[in-house]
């Protein structure tokens, strides 16, 4: 009888959904939001995501890189918003995330331009990450020249790096040795 | 790709995408939902069981679980499929009457979430058995459910589409300009701001902190400075976010200063007290 | 040193190779293969060890050996109020023993200790490590199709990913069931589709009439294959979010367990801040799991209206729980290190306010259920667990502490926080449902309690701790922490790589499983749900029952409403007219 009293009580529990919004606590972890004018394509958050439900690699011409989400693997941990540099990648609150007859809704992707390396012309990393990195270099302060150099450095491939910092060394190596 | 799976002709032919509507019109009012756990780790079950409470009720739109997959319109999956659930699976499916909506449950439901690729799945539903509607989310919040049992029986729209970008700009995205002229001071706030209060308090901290700091008149005096913040700090209402301001003054925006400027970072002029701190609960 | 007392009376007989201290309070001794049973039985037995995990390791690429860890906490027999060690001896002793990959035997210890009986099963599946003597060397873990003499867990054997072809669904393969002697017995399979339950798992009921004679089980219906996943395509910023996913309702427990032995094999400090907030984590996941538990022990007896209050109830338990973490489960929020989510001032306040509500109203619904005599007339008497049996199968949570047994790991070997929060371990005699639940309504107390307290004593500071510990390849720990279940353990091996060597882990249940034929005994089919049920393990099986009279050879299905509504009524038996 007591649980009658306690029904009568308290009265009707249920909320008004899907009849009214139904609004999420603050800070709640629902669909992942991407800004694509904000993506720089560093892939943090494809090396990060726990069930590699972002993906980002070269398509198949390997003339472009692409992001790729599929929301259906997505387990809302926002390790992505957590390491993005640009907050293109950020928890918003949209839980209303089902689909019917046609899985590929529940994906999303994005096509970002590469950038050719300097020295041998393979294409390795993207423009807007080189536009990035030279706008912060600005932004950090440095004087014209230190920026000319820098910028020469990060638009070699990783490749072309390790080969000149070989080439570098061994040429200092044998000044050694003839001194 | 290891061999899975055939649906026999004669339940294909009674499950085609025409035969599937039908159904769906008829059901509209009442529809009956079977729950197979195909080895999930019981997170989706939970909230299907927060789901069917008097909080949620389903049975406003005639959400029915049966206990017998010969009752069922729907077949609610959760679960990565494992290996031994992979044949009472089955079971379960030949069983239900024809022609029947599967609706994956949950990220692992979908696509198998974090145990996609695991020896001892399949990798979600729709690798075994054809499936019709996802649900996702790990695991999906009694909404979502309700949303997503409406939108598989036509009462609410999908709203989700596939999106493709391209061909953007190659802009670099727009950087704030730094009050020191120097963005690492930015970044450091933002840095230690995540160390105290996590990436999501974290940011609002920082979003508040640089706010207040770029009202500051003259951003090289110290003095000065601390009494801005401090107006700034009275202002706000939540004691922790007051306590993180003061430290990020202390530690980051006198390392900064002390760049330009040679200062005493324990001066109570200029940084905050230990027992300023302590005012900032009260 | 801690641990002394034990090495010292251990010399006595059996030779100790090697000793190894990682924290301080791990002690981890080798012995022979041939001096394993009597070293492990010793600590069980004549010192008050209770077993918690058994790692088997494959380091052969090391060492050229598969070696065993059989980990003892050592804290007292309890059979009795002042059969407990003192504190300051409390510790942890794991027997290690090498095993030659060339023969790779070894002489079981279920004989002499029963509770090691999943443990050796296990080893054999995943690595391939025969226990000699062992009474039943079934199949356990992996699944019926799985093609034999292949060990997913050896290193060598085969990639993580890899999927041997399943069988054509008609052929599918049988489980052997151990049946009992003696004709005249019906044979009641529950399982593994039910609609009350979530977890698959199969039952064998041997029932004379309405009398529960024996039981038998197959479960890991649910085995994914995540310790393998984890030594490969995870690294430890990942590591988390998989130990959250091994069960849905205790997920934070698990990762807290598994990120806390990655931080002690290395000594890592953990800010205060980041301690209390995954206390607080950890009690939110005990009161929406407990609240869950004993909803589900009225619904099973038929009791709905309760079932709706307390589930009415329990959803402010995930206010709270969102408030904290964002989601309905605590998940995404434990790193190496410390937290990713803090709590500012507003939301104290908010769990404060929530934490009055619950209580008033849980104080409420508790209250009604206990008016209710032919409630308490259902749980009592049902599905006792003999404090011997608890005893010898290392039972855990509030199963063994409904047996009248003070065993709670926040208490034996207090983590985090814990050294600065009053609560009392709570446990009841009776070893019945009823018992049962009282220790999860009490503890439900408690747990509002602490979270209380944590909020009041919140710390200050820092959420994580700065990085500056580099892991050590093959440093190894375990982890303790009490899930709303009972203990989990998790026994971590660094790598290189930002990788896991092994990662072992060992859920609650995994303990209370062997034990629950013990609990079935002697009880009629009616109650069978509502003993599984308050096993917690999650949750009561009953679904299509097919009924077969060994003598009479007919059969019969029931559907599960006939057998929810027996269990609800206890009326027109189904099994009338066999």
């Amino acid at each position: 009888m007591k649980l009658l009293d306690m029904t009568r009580k308290y009265g009707n529990a249920t909320y008004e959904y899907p009849f009214a919004p139904y609004d999420v606590a603050d800070g709640f972890r629902g669909k992942p939001e991407y800004d694509y004018d904000k993506c720089i394509g560093c892939t943090a958050c494809g090396v990060a995501c726990p069930s590699n439900a972002i993906n980002v690699e070269l398509n198949e011409a390997k003339d472009k890189l692409v992001w790729k989400f599929d929301c259906g693997r997505c387990i809302y941990c926002g390790r992505c918003d957590e390491v993005c540099p640009t907050n293109a990648v950020m928890l918003g609150s949209n839980f209303e995330t089902a689909v019917r007859f046609n899985k590929e809704d529940l994906t999303e992707s994005a096509e970002l331009e590469l950038e050719c390396c300097q020295n041998c012309g393979k294409k390795f990393t993207t423009k807007r990450l080189i536009a990035y990195c030279i706008e912060n270099f600005k932004k950090v302060g440095w004087s014209e020249s230190v920026i000319q150099e820098k910028t020469k450095y990060i638009k070699t491939c990783p490749v072309c790096k390790k080969a000149d910092s070989v080439e570098l060394v061994s040429k200092h190596f044998s000044k050694g040795v003839k001194k | 790709m290891s061999k899975t799976y055939v649906v026999p002709t004669e339940i294909s032919e009674l499950n085609r995408v025409e035969d599937k509507l039908e159904l769906l019109k008829d059901i509209k009012r009442s529809f009956s939902v079977y729950r197979i756990d195909c080895g999930s780790c019981n997170g989706c079950e939970i909230e299907i069981f927060a789901s069917i409470t008097p909080m949620w009720d389903p049975e406003r739109f005639g959400f029915k679980l049966v206990a017998n997959p010969r009752h069922a319109d729907i077949l609610l999956c959760t679960g990565p499929v494992t290996r031994q659930m992979y044949y009472p699976l089955l079971r379960a499916y030949e069983a239900a009457p024809d022609p029947k909506i599967v609706v994956g449950y949950g990220a692992c439901g979908s696509t198998g979430g974090i145990f996609h690729d695991c020896y001892s799945t399949w990798g979600g539903v729709d690798k075994v058995i054809p499936v019709d509607v996802w649900i996702p989310g790990c695991p999906p919040h009694p909404a979502s459910t309700i949303y997503g049992l409406a939108t598989a029986i036509g009462i609410l729209d999908q709203k989700l589409k596939k999106v493709e970008h391209k061909d953007g700009s190659n802009e670099a995205p727009v950087i704030e300009k730094s009050v020191f002229g120097n963005t690492l001071f930015e970044r450091e706030v933002m840095e230690r701001a995540r160390v105290m209060m996590g990436y999501l308090h974290g940011r609002e901290l920082h979003k508040v902190f640089t706010k207040a700091v770029s009202s500051i008149k003259d951003i090289y005096n110290p003095v000065s400075s601390k009494k801005s913040l401090l107006e700034v700090i009275k202002k706000e209402e939540d004691p922790r976010f007051r306590e993180c301001m003061m430290i990020l003054h202390n530690d980051v925006y006198l390392k900064h200063l002390k760049r330009f400027k040679n200062i005493d970072k324990c001066n109570p002029a200029i940084c905050f007290t230990k027992e300023e701190m302590e005012l900032a609960y009260d | 040193m801690k641990g002394d007392i034990f090495i010292n009376k251990l010399k006595e007989k059996i030779t100790i190779k090697d000793i190894y201290r990682m924290p301080e309070e791990q002690i981890t001794i080798t012995v022979d293969r041939s001096d394993l049973p009597e070293t492990v039985r010793m600590l069980y037995y004549d010192m008050g060890g209770w077993l918690v995990t058994m790692i088997p390791n494959d380091e052969r690429p090391l060492n050229g050996n598969f070696v065993l860890y059989y980990t003892l906490s050592m804290e007292g027999g309890k059979m009795s109020p002042d059969d407990e060690l003192p504190a300051e001896d409390k510790c942890w002793m794991t027997v290690k023993v090498y095993i030659p990959a060339n023969d790779p035997t070894y002489p079981s210890v279920t004989r002499l200790v029963p509770a090691a009986v999943w443990y050796e099963r296990e080893a054999y599946d995943m690595l391939g490590v025969v226990a000699e003597g062992l009474p039943d060397p079934r199949r356990l873990v992996v699944s019926d199709d799985w093609p034999d003499g292949l060990y997913p867990m050896r290193k060598d054997s085969m990639e993580y990913n890899f999927r041997p072809d399943p069988y054509a669904h008609e052929d599918e393969p049988d489980y052997k069931f151990n049946h009992p002697e003696g004709g005249g017995l019906v044979d009641v399979p529950l399982g593994p589709l039910h609609i009350t339950s979530d977890e698959p798992g199969h039952f064998r009921l041997y029932c004379e009439g309405d009398q529960i004679i024996d039981a038998d089980y197959r479960l890991f219906y649910q085995h994914r294959g995540m310790e393998k996943l984890a030594e490969n395509r995870m690294n430890y910023d990942q590591m988390g979010y998989l130990a959250e996913r091994v069960c849905g309702i205790c997920g934070y427990a698990h990762a807290t367990a598994c990120i806390e032995a990655a931080e002690r094999a290395v000594d890592m400090e953990v800010p205060r801040r980041a301690q209390a907030l995954r206390i607080i984590n950890q009690e939110i996941e005990r009161l929406h799991s407990h609240m869950l538990n004993i909803g589900l022990a009225c619904e099973v007896t038929g009791n709905i209206n309760a079932f709706m209050h307390i589930f009415r109830i329990r959803e402010f338990s995930m206010e709270l729980a969102q408030l904290i973490s964002g989601g309905r489960k605590t998940y995404g929020n434990v790193v190496v290190g410390g937290m990713r989510r803090d709590i500012n001032g507003k939301g104290i306040k908010r769990g404060l306010e929530l934490l009055e509500t619950m209580e008033t109203q849980l104080r409420e619904v508790w209250d009604a259920v206990m008016d209710d005599e032919s409630q308490v007339d259902r749980w009592k008497g049902v599905g006792i667990l003999d404090k011997q049996v608890a005893r010898d199968f290392s039972a855990v949570g509030p199963n063994v502490r409904g047996s009248g047994i003070k065993r709670d790991t926040r208490y034996d070997h207090p983590y985090d926080f814990h050294d600065e929060i009053d609560f009392e371990v709570c446990y009841e005699e009776g070893g019945d449902v009823f018992a049962r639940e009282t220790v999860r309504y009490r503890e439900l107390l408690q747990s509002i309690s602490i979270i209380r307290q944590c909020f009041e004593l919140m710390p200050t500071g820092d959420i994580v701790a700065p990085q500056n510990k580099i892991i050590v390849p093959q440093a190894y720990a375990l982890a303790n922490n009490e899930a709303p279940r009972g203990e989990n353990i998790h026994w971590i091996m660094h790598g290189g790589a930002q990788k896991v060597y092994r990662w072992r882990c060992r859920a609650a249940t995994y303990n209370n499983w062997p034990s629950l034929r013990f609990q079935f005994r002697n009880n009629t089919i009616a109650d069978a749900a509502l003993i599984v049920c308050s096993m917690d393990p999650c949750y009561s099986c009953t679904d299509r029952v097919t009924v077969v009279d060994v003598k009479s050879k007919k059969s019969k299905i029931l559907t599960h409403s006939d057998l929810k509504r027996y269990s609800q009524t206890l009326k027109n038996s189904p099994l009338r007219g066999m």
